[in-house]
């Protein structure tokens, strides 16, 4: 019984990151737009949920956006190659995109589009700062404003030379400059917008100047944050007047912006806390406790009550744009793209690309999935709520796919919330090495480090302080609010594993040991520890309940049983694998492998495995009686019961963090793999094989054009989720329920080989796999477009329907077709 | 009730009504239907908000087709099936207090028109392709598709002295020169003429309703319990339909198809009473057993309902008072609504009729109906919870956690057959126990011949049988070494488990009387440590004791590596020292020789208190301090207190300047680089 490449569903739908450009709030302040990487979303402000989303090709090369005055569904894009694109973005059609025009640029010395500035009446012009684009803030570089349109030449109106930043105004009227010597610069509009009046302004240079503002009202005044935190207000319209310095910030101001009525100005910066200036009063007010550094403060004219903020979340260019009320300082809307700590950034990917290119380095089937670096990420799925979670620091982030936003950001280890500013970076947060959900998903267990910060010589200052958390699920059973359900502290164990012994994986137990109750950690030296719930006696929980004392009631995890390692060896690549049955542990660290009975905890001795790996171990997975190893340069399926290596052997080059690409679907002994591979042309791809545990066919192949970072298995989704390094969430699953019989296990028990037969036929598979699949690539591209429909690919389309306007239950009925 | 004015449009699928809310006056349009698709939940799918300017109020508002625009359509069929669509309906407004009627449209949510008028209108509708208003000085205003004036019609001039200060309140055309007029009675205008109907109310008739193909008018009045039904062509009432409580609003609807009918009417208790079949001649049974009561002719004909509706939260939720504000009848369905939370509509539709078994059609509701709503969720999204913007991270509490430590080994298992801890044990167990115990006992008798009464052990044995802490604390005072090593000596193997848990126990609380309670510890795991090793295998036992010893030698390594290094930096300084010693001798004494000249004269004339000798004295003192220094210092060091020892640093700091800058100050560069060459030298070698 085989299954044909139809059963399966492939595509990754979901997720994605925010690009820090173009977010636009719609004229009447009802929705806002942000731009992901390949499409535009919008959210209605008034149910913070994401109401349509606009798929457009790739988004990234975007510097600004506007909406258009004369058709009120219609949006302009600017992009860095010099193209207005035409999107409509109200109502739902099949290709949204109603115009694309290239403007005239080629010829000129106007370089490309940084910012749009105005359009007239009718459309045809646009007016925009030009320039080279600035690979980082502080380069140096003329930029024109010019007027064009399509088919009009380019007229420059304006230049200021030696530019370092720039802004503009509320109204877009005005456009302020700060330049290498030193000095501010000014343009206004004048005439019907035809001219431009260039000013240089007096003023008295403190320090580099970081952000800009320019008011739009009769009295022009300059605002300029500077990288000390003070922001100089220079008066421009009353030149008598002195210059003022506002001081609170204590390090570079980010983003500086005005209001719309010029009373007040807007400052934010390192410290995570929004700033509003009173001009007149001389007043403060402070909105703190951001989620990250304010990068971006937006204002747009037409809308006075909301103001838009984008905040950096971390050093891996995650964002966040929140909009908030400028009434109550509440926020209207968050928008969170997935935030994923990868264990190298996705830059990789394309400077690896140029690397390859310029060494015009010769791929082989040897060496093709030598993928420099490792893009895997830690990231599981929760059976209970549907939720994708993935860590970040010390937040964990649950993200909905079938939404396709954010849910919630918790905190599982304690941190600061105001932000770091000069040397309290040196300080860093705790954060979360590994977690994992047990089987039921009724509980969670995280593992964070907190290294000691090296501000002084003190002999602390190489301590890493560990701990483990178990924490409860508390679901949100009366339908009380709209979250689904969060996590409660239980147990902290302060460090599990003995004084500054890190610990290397978390494994929960199988749903047949305690009905899954348990998590097993496994350290550097080979100790394994089991943990399990100490539930509180009946007559204290009854007692709990009735006087209402938590405390009576409160789970506590203990450590129940340790297996001391040999403690010969000390190294990182541990990774365990327990048995459905919950009988055996298996445990690698390095190259070898032990086997651990799990009732006593002791290893088997009698048995002594066949050294398999033969390179570092990346990751185990028992399959029902097989051992799947994935090393560092192969990956081996042995079956433990007739201890012979099985069909399925094949080589080929592993990241560190391999265990995260191979997940286990233990009802259909089905395992899913990511490899990542250089194309010919040197792109980073990668290929997911569904394998079984003693074939080494493939039961299904899938390609995708860039690098796999997780692979989990989901009951409730009944397939695999991947995540991939453009932190776009993808399924892999399939219909059919049984793929394979029983039969073809005899097969495999006849595949008896002993390691130099195993090493020969590994060679040739590979050349085999690779024909192999080169040949299936076709096959799959063209069934690809065919999808199978049943009711159970609609299940997500259903969950939280409640309150969801029409449209968007269509739109996800249209992304899962 | 909280709406001023409600309207559902002519289709029933859409539901405009008025509320007051912050003192303004709002319009709400919103989907009727959109409640049952999803059951429970506020409807989302359609609804505008149209606040109108504060000051306005709202008198009535009526559902008029879209004629701007050029959308309207004349022929009548058209115009029914183009008016299921929001875009082809309007709505007017008539304001309380102003001569203005807003023609809103909700589909664009806007006001499309304002229409001004001479004279505040009471009234404002569509009939018979045309907009017709009504003042409160009896004066009908005709309008046009574009809503300007064309006609005023002046019903004084037609009215004749019989009935003279009647003022109109409603109104409805029969064609376009009969016109029904309402004010307490029924009047009819035909052509000009104006002659009284045979239907009287006590109040002003809320509205007029044609039925059976126009041939009948039924009437009702708010604050009233009757509905009357006039034949138009005999000019008397046909029946009167009375209900228990009020009457607020009635509904009546009849399919052709099937020749179903129903009157609903809605109370100002808030129920709905159901009159199935209301023209039907034959369901007069109760009446005739009215008429024994009543005198009157037309009473004969009067017909209370058949049925009731009403709405309540279920049994198990708190209970709520729901009243039904309006209903719809259609078709098909009987449209309800109430309001949650005193301002926003939900809807129910209940099927009038349906196919009996038979396959003909047979009115549904022939009981009393009880609906339960639930209180539906009316937060679809909060911006804050608990003060907490939704934005933001949460956060977790620890101080509700338990926190332990990865050294605490309690609840360590054996192996599986140890997981029931709670269970109680069986009887075999507890036989074996016993015997285990008689076997300790038998043993134990030699190790009791041993101890004599009154000795510590014997005390320290019964505190510990005892659980006497008191007592226990006394025999732990002891702090003679021999007596401890005694007791302990003496003392049964089997108390040595619990005494070193309450030991264990005792050090970790305490940690300043460790020194003595070690010498117990100590002498326990000499004397007693095979019993422990043999017998107690399990390391869960002597849990406490580990973690004890844990935290106590934790901070070991780092103790001995600071006090190395303070040693280190204490044997510099020596060094240093006896190094300066060393050089200051040498050339100092040349230093002497070369510069002081001594001179007779000046010492007998007694001025040789010059400046060089002063710098002499002083340098010896600063000598002699830090040769006390260093003394102190070493004594210091050996009672290895953390807390001291940096500010031991800095002392030490502070002298290898001051030295430094002694040196360099009396010798010079070029001597002062030499003996940092020296000193580098012998660091090199150390």
């Amino acid at each position: 019984m085989t299954v044909s490449a139809n059963d399966w569903k492939f595509g990754f739908n979901a997720g994605g990151k925010i690009l820090p450009e173009g977010e636009l709030i719609s004229p009447d302040g009802k929705f806002s737009l942000v731009l992901f990487k390949s499409q535009i979303r919008v959210f209605s402000l008034s149910t913070r949920q994401s109401v349509r989303s606009i798929k457009v090709n790739d988004l990234s090369d975007v510097v600004d956006t506007a909406f258009s005055k004369l058709n009120s569904s219609a949006i302009y894009l600017f992009t860095k190659t010099n193209k207005i694109i035409t999107i409509n973005w109200k109502d739902r059609v099949a290709n949204p995109i109603i115009k694309e025009k290239t403007l005239k640029f080629s010829t000129t010395p106007f370089g490309s589009l940084l910012k749009f500035l105005k359009m007239d009446a009718t459309e045809e012009s646009f007016y925009f700062i030009t320039g080279k684009q600035a690979s980082n803030a502080q380069k140096i570089y003329t930029r024109y404003i010019v007027k064009t349109g399509t088919g009009q030449n380019v007229v420059e109106l304006a230049n200021v030379k030696n530019a370092i930043i720039f802004n503009h105004s509320i109204n877009r009227n005005r456009i302020v400059f700060f330049t290498t010597k030193n000095t501010l610069h000014y343009a206004e509009f004048i005439n019907d917008d035809e001219q431009i009046e260039l000013h240089t302004v007096n003023f008295q240079f403190k320090t580099q100047v970081t952000s800009l503002a320019i008011t739009s009202g009769d009295d022009t005044i300059i605002a300029a944050g500077t990288s000390s935190g003070i922001i100089q207000i220079v008066y421009v319209h009353d030149q008598t007047r002195p210059q003022r310095l506002l001081k609170w910030h204590i390090d570079q101001v980010k983003a500086l912006s005005f209001n719309h009525d010029d009373n007040y100005l807007l400052s934010g910066g390192l410290e995570k806390v929004l700033c509003f200036w009173n001009l007149e009063s001389d007043k403060q007010q402070f909105l703190p406790r951001l989620s990250g550094t304010i990068e971006k403060i937006i204002l747009q004219e037409e809308n006075e009550d909301l103001y838009g903020i984008y905040t950096k979340l971390n050093d891996d260019s995650d964002f966040e744009y929140i909009v908030l009320n400028a009434v109550d300082l509440v926020s209207r809307l968050n928008v969170n793209g997935v935030r994923a700590k990868f264990a190298s950034s996705v830059e990789w990917v394309t400077k690896d690309k140029k690397r390859l290119r310029k060494q015009q380095f010769n791929l082989d089937n040897d060496n093709n999935t030598k993928v420099k670096h490792d893009f895997t990420a830690d990231f599981l799925v929760h059976d209970i709520s549907k939720l994708v979670y993935a860590p970040s620091g010390s937040y964990l982030q649950a993200y909905d796919v079938a939404k396709n936003e954010q849910s919630f950001v918790t905190a599982i280890a304690p941190t600061i919330q105001a932000g770091k500013v000069r040397s309290e970076t040196l300080i860093q947060d705790p954060t979360i090495e590994h977690f994992a959900f047990s089987s039921d998903g009724k509980w969670m267990c995280t593992f964070d480090s907190l290294s000691t910060p090296e501000l002084d010589d003190l002999m602390s200052a190489n301590d890493i302080k560990y701990s483990l958390k178990f924490w409860m699920f508390v679901d949100n059973l009366n339908g009380k609010s709209l979250e689904s359900g969060h996590w409660e502290l239980t147990t902290k164990i302060i460090d599990p594993h003995g004084l500054g012994v890190p610990i290397c994986e978390i494994h929960p137990s199988p749903t047949s040991y305690h009905e899954g109750h348990a998590f097993v950690t496994a350290d550097i030296n080979g100790n394994l520890r089991l943990w399990k719930p100490k539930f509180p006696k009946k007559v204290f929980r009854d007692l709990g309940h009735a006087t209402s004392n938590k405390k009576l009631q409160q789970t506590a995890w203990t450590l129940r049983k340790i297996r001391r390692g040999t403690g010969k060896l000390e190294t990182g690549a541990v990774s365990i694998s327990w048995s459905p049955d919950s009988s055996l542990i298996a445990l690698a660290q390095d190259t070898s492998i032990t086997l651990v009975d799990a009732d006593t905890f002791d290893d088997i001795e009698d048995i002594t495995l066949p050294s398999l790996a033969g390179s570092r171990i990346r990751s185990l997975n028992i399959v029902d009686n097989n051992l799947i190893i994935v090393a560092k340069n192969r990956i081996v399926s042995f079956n433990l019961l007739t201890f012979a290596s099985n069909e399925l052997s094949v080589k080929v080059n592993t990241p560190i963090g391999a265990k995260r690409l191979i997940s286990v679907d233990h009802e259909r002994n089905l395992i899913c793999l990511g490899v990542n591979y250089y194309t010919s042309t040197y792109e980073s791809a990668s290929r997911i094989f569904v394998l079984t545990p003693d074939n080494l066919k493939p039961v299904y192949i899938a390609n995708h054009m860039s690098p796999i970072s997780s692979i989990t298995y989901s009951s409730a989704h009944s397939g695999f989720v991947l995540l991939d390094i453009l932190s776009n969430i993808g399924y892999l699953t399939c219909s059919v329920g049984n793929i394979f019989t029983q039969e073809e296990t005899e097969e495999a028990k006849a595949f008896e080989i002993n390691t130099l037969l195993s090493n020969a036929k590994q060679m040739a598979t590979v050349k085999q796999y690779n024909n192999k699949s080169d040949s299936m690539d076709v096959d799959i591209d063209d069934e690809l477009s065919h999808k199978l429909l049943n009711a159970t690919i609609f299940e997500p389309v259903l969950e939280n329907v409640e309150n969801l306007p029409i449209e968007a239950l269509f739109e996800r009925v249209m992304r899962v077709i | 009730m909280s709406l001023v004015t409600s309207q559902f449009d002519p289709s029933g699928q859409y539901f405009a009504s008025v509320i007051v809310s912050l003192d303004s006056h709002v319009l709400r349009v919103q989907s009727s239907t959109s409640s049952t698709a999803t059951n429970s939940s506020t409807s989302q799918s359609f609804s505008t908000v149209f606040p109108l300017p504060k000051g306005l109020k709202v008198l009535n508002i009526s559902w008029v087709p879209n004629t701007i625009n050029g959308s309207y359509n004349h022929s009548l069929k058209k115009q029914r099936l183009a008016s299921t669509s929001l875009e082809n309906q309007l709505i007017s407004i008539v304001l309380e207090n102003s001569n203005l009627i807003y023609i809103y449209s909700p589909s664009v949510n806007e006001v499309l028109k304002t229409v001004k008028v001479t004279s505040k209108l009471s009234l404002f509708k569509h009939n018979l392709n045309k907009f017709w208003g009504l003042d409160l000085a009896n004066q009908l205003f005709e309008f046009d598709e574009g809503f300007e004036l064309i006609n005023t019609v002046h019903l004084n001039d037609y009215l004749n002295e019989s009935f003279d200060n009647v003022q109109f309140k409603n109104f409805k055309h029969l064609s376009k020169k009969q016109v029904i007029l309402s004010s307490n009675s029924l009047y009819l205008l035909d052509d000009k003429t104006i002659e009284h109907l045979n239907s009287n109310h006590i109040n002003e008739v809320e509205e007029i309703k044609l039925i059976n193909n126009d041939k009948y008018v039924l009437t009702y009045t708010k604050n009233d319990r009757f509905i009357n039904c006039l034949d138009l062509e005999k000019n008397s009432l046909v029946k009167i339909y009375v209900t228990e409580n009020s009457i607020l609003k009635v509904d009546y609807f009849k399919n052709e198809e099937f020749k179903l009918d129903m009157l609903v009417a809605l109370t100002d208790d808030g129920k709905i009473e159901i009159f199935n079949d209301p023209l039907s001649i034959s369901n007069d049974k109760q009446n005739s057993a009215a008429s024994k009561y009543s005198k009157r002719k037309n009473v004969k004909k009067s017909v209370s309902s058949n049925y009731k509706i009403n709405v309540s939260r279920p049994i198990d939720q708190l209970a709520e008072n729901l009243v039904f504000e309006d209903l719809k009848l259609d078709n098909k369905h009987l449209v309800l609504t109430w309001l949650e939370n005193s301002s926003i509509p939900f809807f129910h539709h209940l099927e009038w009729w349906n196919n009996s078994a038979d396959g003909s059609k047979i009115y549904s509701i022939n009981q009393n109906v009880q609906l339960f709503k639930e209180k539906p969720n009316l937060k679809p999204f909060q911006n804050l919870q608990h003060g907490h913007d939704v934005a933001s991270a949460k956060h977790y509490n620890e101080s509700h956690a338990i926190i332990s430590s990865g050294d605490n080994l309690r609840d360590l298992q054996k192996n599986e057959e140890d997981e029931e801890e709670e269970e109680e044990l069986s009887l075999a167990e507890k036989l074996q126990l016993q015997n285990k115990e008689d076997n300790v006992a038998n043993g134990s008798i030699k190790h009791k011949k041993r101890t004599n009464a009154g000795t510590l052990t014997v005390v320290l044995v019964q505190a510990l049988k005892s659980n006497d802490h008191s007592l226990l604390e006394t025999v732990l005072n002891n702090r003679d070494e021999s007596i401890i090593r005694n007791t302990i000596y003496k003392m049964d193997s089997s108390y040595a488990v619990k005494l070193i848990d309450r030991l264990s126990e005792r050090i970790s609380r305490n940690g300043n009387r460790q020194l003595n309670l070690n010498f117990w510890v100590k002498n326990i795991l000499i004397y007693h440590g095979n019993y422990l090793i043999h017998n107690m295998s399990d390391k869960s036992n002597l849990n406490s004791l580990i973690s004890v010893l844990n935290a106590k030698s934790k901070n070991l390594n780092r103790l001995m590596e600071l006090r190395a290094k303070i040693g280190m930096v204490t044997d510099i300084l020596e060094m240093k020292r006896d190094m300066a010693k060393v050089l200051d001798e040498e050339p100092e004494e040349e230093e002497i020789e070369e510069n002081v000249e001594y001179i007779e004269e000046l010492d007998d004339a007694g001025l040789l208190d010059g400046e060089d000798d002063a710098d002499m004295d002083d340098l010896s003192d600063v000598e002699e301090q830090d040769e006390e220094d260093g003394e102190n210092m070493e004594v210091d060091v050996d009672g290895d207190t953390d807390d001291e020892d940096d500010d031991q640093y800095s002392d030490v700091d502070e002298y290898d300047e001051k030295l430094k800058d002694i040196v360099a100050a009396e010798k010079g560069e070029d001597q002062d680089q030499s003996v940092l060459a020296k000193v580098k030298q012998i660091k090199m070698s150390k």
